[in-house]
Order: C-alpha cells, then sequence, then structure tokens
C-alpha cells in the first residue's frame, strides 16, 4: 500500500507502507518525535557521516536521515521477515539508493546474546512493540540472520526495546557522537552513566514513559536533585520533615537544610539525628531573611539540574520525590508535581481538592508511573503548592524566576504564578502524597497588613501577563480574585478601607488593561462585596477612558503595608 | 554629628560612590553598603580600603529600594543620606549639610547638585537656581525654613520643585522614624516620592549653598520602563493626599509640577510609538488627583521652575484633568 508524501525530518518521502496502519504511524511518530529531538534539539558536534538504524522499518527514518544529511551513509537493519523485502523495495526507488545499505537481520555483537523472537505481525497496537511486558503470546521465533556490523558510527538510532544491550554495545565499542535508543522501561541510573559515557548526547525513548536524556550530569559529581528546606521555628517538626526526605530511594537526591538564623533547636535537633553533612544531606547557614530568602539561597547553593522545595514543618510520603525526579526526567518538562494531602493536627492526612478537581483527567503512564497532564491555567487560582513540584533549573533560570524577597507575604503564590504563567502544562505525577501541614502559627494565617501586599503582586503579574502574553487572563483573575476573598476573610477592621480601595482599583484597571479580553463572567467568583461595590463605581467613573494595556503600570498606589504606615503617618500643618 | 550613608551596591560604579565617601571631610561616618547581590556587590567592593567605617549589609538581588530599605533598617547614626550609585559627593558635602542641619535645628537638608554632562563637563542642575531662591528669601539667623513661619509654604514649595534627587537631603534619624519611611520595593523612581514626602512634612528644612552630590546619567540597558513613572506619580499623590501642606494651592501645585516634570523626562525618553500610552496614564493620574486634590495649578505657576515646552504640557494636563471626562 502507498501512503501520500510525509515530511520527515526535512524530507519529503514518498514510500511504500506495510498495510498496518499503526507500523506506518510508529515510524513516523518515533522520527518526529524523539529522533528529531536528538537531531535538531541541540547541534551534533560534527556533520555526521555514517549512521547505523536498527529495526529500520519500512525506511522511514533512514530514508529521511538520507534525504536531510548529504553525503551520509546509512547502513539500516530489519530483522523482520515481512518488512526487509519492504524495505529494500523502498530504498532502491528511492534517490539516496547508493548511500543506504540494507541487510535484513540482527545487528550482532561478540559477546551479547540477541533475542530469538519477533513480533508477531497480529500484534493488536504498535504500542505493544515497545512493552514486552504487554506483548505475551504475541511473539514468534526468529527466522533471521544475525549480521556483523562494522563501526565506527557517528549516528546510532536503535527502535528495538529489545536490542538495548546490543546497542549499548555497540556503541561503547566503537562510540558515536549522537545516539536515539529504544527501552521497554527507563534503565536504572548506572546504566544510563554508562551509555552516556560512551555517546555524549543520548536520548533514550521509553515509550510511554517519556524520553530520557543522559545528560553530561549524569557523570558529574553531585546530586541530580536538591530539595531545598528553608528552616525556622519548626523545632517540632523538623526532624521527621528531613527524615521523610533522606527515606527517599534514589541516591542521586540531597535534601539541602538552610537554617535562616532559626531561634529554637531545629539544626541542632537535624546534625544529631542525622549527622555531619554528606552527599544526600546538608546544612547551609544564613542570616535570618525570611523564606523567600532561604529557599533562593539554598537554590543559590546548588548545581544540580533539578531543585524543588519543602517545608520544614511538612512531610512526604514514601517516594514522593523520587517519582517526581523520574517524572521530570523522562517527560523533559519543566515542572512536574504530585498530590498533596493536609495534615491538620494528629488526624490522618486529608487528600485535598484536587482529587475530586482532576478526576476525570485521563490517565497515561508517562514519566514512568501514573499520570497525567494539566494545562497550567487549571492550577493557577489553586493554593499556592510551590512545594509539590520539582522544577528543571535551567527553565528558572531562563525566567528568571526565584522567591521575591522583598514581600515577605506571599512571596510563593508570586512563585508559582509566575512560574506557571511560563509553561503550558504541568506533569501530575500520581502516587505517593506530600503532606502538607496547616497550623494556627502559620504565616499566611496572620490577619495583618501583608494581605495588601497580594494586591502588588497581582499588578506585577497582570503586567507581565499583558507585556508577555503568557498565562491566561481567566486563570490569573481567579487566581487574584480567590487571594482578595480569602484576605477579605481575615482582615483586621482598620485595613479593610485601605484593601477595599486597592482591591477594587485593581480590579478596574485590569479591566482598561484587558480591555475585551477582559474575563468579566470571573467576577462572579467574588465574594467580598464591599470590593464588588467599590468597583462598580470605579467602573461608572471610569467608563469615559478607554482601554488600554498602559493601565497595566499602574497599581493600586498603597498596595503594601509599608505605604499604607508612611501615608497614615502625617506631616505637620 | 555620626552620618550613616547608604549605597546599594550595585556594582563598580557604587565602589566609586564609596570611595568618595571615605574621602568627605566629615568623619564621623558609617558608610552602609546594601548588597544586592553576589556578583554585583562583589564588583562594588573590589579594591575597596579595608575601613571600619564600612558596614555591609545583607541583601539579595531586589532593586535599589529594596537595599536602601534594608540599610536604612540598620542606620545607627543621628543622620542619613542615600547616594545613588554611581554619584558622588565632592569632600565637603557632608560636613555642609550637617552644619546646615545643626545651625538650623533642622529635620531635613537639602543641597544643590551638579550633573556630568556627556563631554564629561560638570553643570549646575535645575536645582541651583531654585535653592538660592530659598536662601534668598529666608531670614539669615534661622538657617532653616520651618513650619509656621510666614512664607514656609513659599519655601516647602521651592523645595518640592527643587528635585528630585534623593541625595540632596540629609535627613535627621527622627524624621525617617516620623516619616516610617520605607522605599517602594521593586519600583523605580523612588527619589520622587521620598523627595515629596519630606518637603510635606519635615518640620525645618536648611538649604545648604554649595553642590552636595554630582549626578551620573544610568547606563542604557538600566533605565526604568518609562510607564512605570505614571506609577510613581499616582503613588506619590496618594501618599501626599490628606498632608495639611497639601491643601495650600502653591505647595500643591509644586507637588504637582515635581510630579509632571518626572512625567515630561519619561516621555522624553518614549519613541513616539509608546508616547501616547504615557499622555493617556498622565490624564488620567492628573484627573484622579484633581478629583481628590482639587485644582492642580496655581494660575500663576513658577515659569523660571520648568522649560516651557514641558510647562506647556502640564498645563494641559492640568486643564484636562479638571475638565469632565
Amino acid at each position: 500500500m502507498r501512503r501520500g508524501p510525509v515530511r520527515i525530518l526535512g524530507a519529503l518521502l514518498d514510500i511504500e507502507s506495510a498495510d498496518e496502519d499503526h507500523l506506518h504511524w510508529a515510524e513516523r511518530s518515533f522520527a518526529e518525535g524523539p529522533a528529531l529531538r536528538l537531531l535538531a534539539g541541540e547541534p551534533l558536534a560534527r556533520p555526521p557521516r555514517r549512521a547505523l538504524v536498527i529495526g529500520a522499518g519500512t525506511g522511514l527514518l533512514p530514508l529521511a536521515l538520507a534525504a536531510s544529511f548529504p553525503g551520509l551513509h546509512v547502513v539500516a537493519t530489519e530483522h523482520h521477515p515481512d518488512l526487509a523485502p519492504l524495505l529494500r523495495a523502498n530504498v532502491a526507488a528511492a534517490p539516496e539508493a547508493g548511500r543506504i545499505e540494507v541487510l535484513a537481520g540482527l545487528p550482532a555483537v561478540p559477546g551479547v546474546p540477541l533475542p530469538r523472537l519477533v513480533r508477531s505481525r497480529d500484534a493488536p497496537a504498535y504500542r505493544a512493540l515497545v512493552d514486552p511486558g504487554r506483548i505475551e503470546g504475541w511473539m514468534e521465533p526468529l527466522p533471521c540472520a544475525e549480521l556483523p556490523v562494522e563501526g565506527p558510527f557517528d549516528l546510532l538510532l536503535s527502535a528495538v526495546p529489545e536490542l538495548l544491550a546490543a546497542a549499548a554495545a555497540l556503541l561503547r565499542a566503537g562510540g558515536a557522537s549522537a545516539a536515539l535508543l529504544r527501552a521497554a522501561a527507563p534503565p536504572d541510573r548506572e546504566t544510563r552513566a554508562a551509555l552516556a559515557a560512551a555517546c555524549p548526547r543520548l536520548l533514550i525513548d521509553c515509550g510511554e514513559a517519556g524520553t530520557l536524556a543522559a545528560p553530561a550530569t549524569a557523570r558529574d559529581p553531585g546530586p541530580l536533585l536538591d530539595i531545598v528546606v528553608p528552616v525556622w521555628g519548626v523545632e517540632a517538626f523538623v526532624e521527621e520533615a528531613v527524615g521523610t526526605l533522606l527515606a527517599e530511594p534514589d541516591p542521586a537526591i540531597r535534601v539541602t537544610v538552610v537554617d535562616d538564623g532559626s531561634p529554637d533547636r531545629s539544626v541542632a535537633r537535624l546534625r544529631t539525628r542525622f549527622g555531619a553533612d554528606g552527599p544526600r544531606f546538608r546544612i547551609l547557614a544564613k542570616p535570618n531573611g525570611g523564606c523567600a530568602s532561604a529557599r533562593n539561597f539554598g537554590m543559590a547553593a546548588s548545581a544540580s539540574p533539578f531543585v524543588a522545595f519543602a517545608d520544614g514543618d511538612d512531610a512526604v510520603e514514601p517516594g514522593f520525590f523520587s517519582g517526581l525526579l523520574a517524572a521530570a526526567e523522562l517527560s523533559g518538562l519543566p515542572i512536574v508535581q504530585g498530590p498533596f494531602a493536609f495534615r491538620r493536627g494528629e488526624a490522618p492526612p486529608e487528600a485535598s481538592y484536587e482529587a475530586r478537581d482532576f478526576a476525570d483527567r485521563p490517565r497515561g503512564r508517562e514519566g514512568g508511573g501514573p499520570s497525567f497532564r494539566l494545562p497550567a491555567a487549571a492550577l493557577l487560582a489553586g493554593q499556592p503548592s510551590i512545594w509539590r513540584r520539582v522544577y528543571r533549573r535551567d527553565f528558572l533560570a531562563r525566567h528568571r524566576l526565584a522567591f521575591p524577597e522583598h514581600v515577605r507575604a506571599f512571596d510563593d503564590q508570586l512563585f508559582q504564578l509566575r512560574s506557571l504563567m511560563a509553561v503550558e502544562e504541568v506533569l501530575m505525577r500520581e502516587g505517593p502524597a506530600y503532606l502538607y501541614r496547616q497550623h494556627p502559627a502559620q504565616d499566611i494565617a496572620q490577619d495583618d497588613a501583608r494581605h495588601l501586599a497580594s494586591l502588588g503582586m497581582f499588578r506585577d503579574v497582570l503586567a507581565e501577563h499583558v507585556a508577555t502574553g503568557r498565562g491566561d487572563a481567566g486563570a490569573l483573575l481567579a487566581a487574584m480574585i480567590h487571594t482578595m476573598n480569602w484576605s477579605g476573610r481575615r482582615l483586621r477592621e482598620d485595613l479593610r478601607p485601605a484593601f477595599v480601595a486597592g482591591a477594587a482599583d485593581l480590579l478596574s484597571l485590569a479591566e482598561k488593561a484587558l480591555g475585551a479580553d477582559f474575563p468579566a463572567d470571573r467576577l462572579a467568583l467574588l465574594e467580598e462585596e464591599e470590593v464588588r461595590a467599590e468597583h462598580a463605581v470605579l467602573r461608572a467613573r471610569r467608563s469615559a477612558w478607554p482601554a488600554s494595556a498602559a493601565f497595566a503600570a499602574l497599581g493600586p498606589p498603597l498596595a503594601s503595608p509599608a505605604l499604607l504606615a508612611m501615608a497614615r503617618a502625617r506631616g505637620p500643618g | 554629628m555620626r552620618v550613616s550613608c547608604i549605597v546599594a551596591a550595585e556594582g563598580e560604579a557604587a565602589g566609586r560612590t564609596i570611595r568618595a565617601l571615605l574621602a568627605q571631610t566629615h568623619e564621623d561616618l558609617e558608610i552602609l553598603v546594601a548588597e544586592t547581590g553576589p556578583e554585583a556587590t562583589a564588583a562594588t567592593l573590589r579594591d575597596l580600603p579595608d575601613d571600619p567605617r564600612l558596614l555591609q549589609i545583607p541583601g539579595r538581588p531586589a532593586g535599589t529600594a529594596a537595599a536602601w530599605n534594608a540599610a536604612l533598617a540598620r542606620a545607627t547614626g543621628e543622620a542619613v543620606t542615600l547616594t545613588p550609585a554611581g554619584w558622588l559627593r565632592p569632600p565637603w558635602a557632608v560636613a555642609a549639610l550637617v552644619a546646615a542641619l545643626e545651625r538650623g535645628r533642622a529635620e531635613a537638608a537639602i543641597g544643590p547638585g551638579l550633573v556630568t554632562l556627556p563631554d564629561g563637563r560638570l553643570a549646575p542642575t535645575r536645582d541651583d537656581a531654585l535653592l538660592r531662591l530659598v536662601l534668598d528669601w529666608m531670614p539669615a539667623a534661622e538657617g532653616a525654613i520651618a513650619h509656621g513661619q510666614p512664607l514656609f509654604a513659599e519655601h516647602a514649595a521651592f523645595v518640592a520643585l527643587a528635585g528630585p534627587a534623593a541625595a540632596a537631603w540629609l535627613l535627621s534619624r527622627d524624621l525617617v522614624r516620623r516619616l516610617r519611611l520605607a522605599l517602594p520595593d521593586g519600583r523605580d523612581h523612588a527619589a520622587l516620592l521620598l523627595h515629596l514626602l519630606v518637603a510635606a512634612r519635615a518640620a525645618r528644612i536648611a538649604p545648604v549653598a554649595v553642590p552636595c552630590y554630582t549626578a551620573t546619567p544610568r547606563p542604557d540597558g538600566a533605565a526604568p520602563d518609562p510607564l512605570d513613572a505614571a506609577a510613581a506619580v499616582r503613588t506619590t499623590l496618594a501618599l501626599l493626599d490628606g498632608e495639611p501642606r497639601m491643601r495650600g494651592i502653591r505647595f500643591r501645585s509644586a507637588a504637582v509640577s515635581a510630579c509632571f516634570r518626572l512625567l515630561a523626562e519619561a516621555r522624553a525618553a518614549l519613541g513616539p510609538a509608546r508616547r501616547p500610552d504615557l499622555d493617556l496614564l498622565a490624564r488620567f493620574v492628573a484627573a484622579e488627583a484633581a478629583a481628590r486634590l482639587g485644582p492642580l495649578l496655581a494660575p500663576d505657576e513658577l515659569p523660571r521652575c520648568t522649560d516651557p515646552a514641558a510647562l506647556a504640557w502640564f498645563r494641559a494636563l492640568a486643564a484636562a484633568a479638571e475638565a469632565p471626562a
């Protein structure tokens, strides 16, 4: 059966496929996915001259490589007795035929036993081809030859997960500047490090779980993930918090405690319990500057490719961060997260509202475990929960994401808003939960003037949205209103007039700045009647002013406790 | 009198500022170097002498205002100065300001400055002429203009016009506390707010005749977003709302003119495509201020205090502000 022309890796190809749609789809998705990422995601060290494609199928990938890289010589092997003739025919019909050598069989590597089975053409789905655990009953004896293949190769692409060991042996024997291997399941870190040592630019396609990169840091000393734990006044909880983090089975995870000038025995307890600094645990000290400054300090003191932030009065269920690290590596997403549960006193943890809100999301196994993707907008209005996430450090650096130290309140919410505005999706890895402790002494429960700071924070967020287009306006407005509702319930009475005036002003300015894009339906979420009434007054008063993005540069003028205090300190007449 | 001199550690330029402070004839100083991030701080401190008067204040990259606020909280001197990174103080500057403060028994002293021109020459800032007018009018024996004195509002109005430059001031610690002074973090144009707040609230202000600072322009790329000037003006006018001195048309007019002057400068920094944005915000802020404060500009506005083009612009803004929208 002939398929129409298809564009792959920059080449326009017209080839004959097998009569199963799924095979053609599978070849194409492999080429347009992991192979494209390998070849176009980063510059190659040098133009490739020889490439080996193991499991070339009907030839989509070898033909695309030959067409895209002038002068490239490709050795294409295909061991399936039905596919090998198709491969030969497609290659013979192509202009690049002289540069493609077809071998019907398996590449033989001395000392590496090869599988003796091949997948039946009756296998129900191509996905089965990458997960041998799902194809029992669909394997048949392999009637094909073993072929000696001589390296070295500049590119090695193997689409056969059963041949991971053979491909690895070929890499080690001859080396390659770039390789794409396929694995049935994510290989362990030692295997990845060994593969990366043989090939500087390596991707491992783990099918539904995702694609692993074996970055240079896999060979560097130091952890892959640093969990930064700011500590101040958490003596009663910190041993449990750090203990649950250190119970993580992955040795590539380190806990970095930042002592923010804690006045109690938090640090002494940690030293007694966990001893001196080591590869998985360390304590840094700094003068007191607040939680934001401690998190930034810990982040700056680490070079790990991934970073997370946990609080010193919380805990995690076993495997929480190990699972997130695997999900982060496999998905490549800048932000991955896990579920969280509330802990109140000694009561058992209570699952968060997300269990209900996200119940209908289609599930998969991306990231190596049960998971689903969420649009970032779905998380903008939610509770600030930066501690149940793992972030790629390069993503944080590129967007200059850090915790705002001058705010001294809502700093984690601002970080959450800005980080989520910079991504389209977040991967939610189900399973073990982050256990979030709520108690009366918690910072956010204080009914003080810091509630005003949220107005200035949302002014900044609105300005960033208007300037960059990042983030969903509806979700941002919902987040703003949820925070107004939450603050309004806790505000001291003497602060209400300033808060109401500032909140109404902010809503009005957002309306002017967003114009027709203002999601007016979200105003229904507003519970603060005084704010609603004042907003209506401002809307009428400002109706003659045109909408303009310039209004995002303004903000409630007294949206900080310090400014409000200055305003109240009147001078002499 | 011990003076706390505050400088944000914003790189090598700040190092020059600190050296100039170390060379002051008034020696009873503590120089608070407010950190702004490891690289900038290291560049600031490089090659500085080991002087016991230097005190490093911990901080993170959060802008000039945040650095100044951190240092203000740690200042122990009886008076405080703020000097932007790269600006220099002539050796006599602190001594002159202290002498004026003490002689006039004032809460704040203000002095004119010089500005560095592109060719390296120095020229007086516009404050110079204004402050000399104040000195001419001020009874010599008083040494300061004081609330309650005749023509105080006139003098305070001139002071309001003579700025904004944070470096122009020496503030008593008592005044800083009374002001609850905390500059808006993460915002530019904090000098406008500081200047007008001091002019509005200080009970006695002592002018100084000699230059007290030399301003240098910011390097390209470090300039704030011009539209932020509108936010700064809005915040400043909101802070001044309800101030007793703002009830007087001359002071109010001077304060508003200082604000509009900042907007005019911001407007000049914008390309033609974005000027309508600032015009819109300026009209909006002016209308809001007029609704709250009443007439914004005195009929006999002081034409000496500003350039004609800018004055024409503010007159138009004020007229539009006071007309129905």
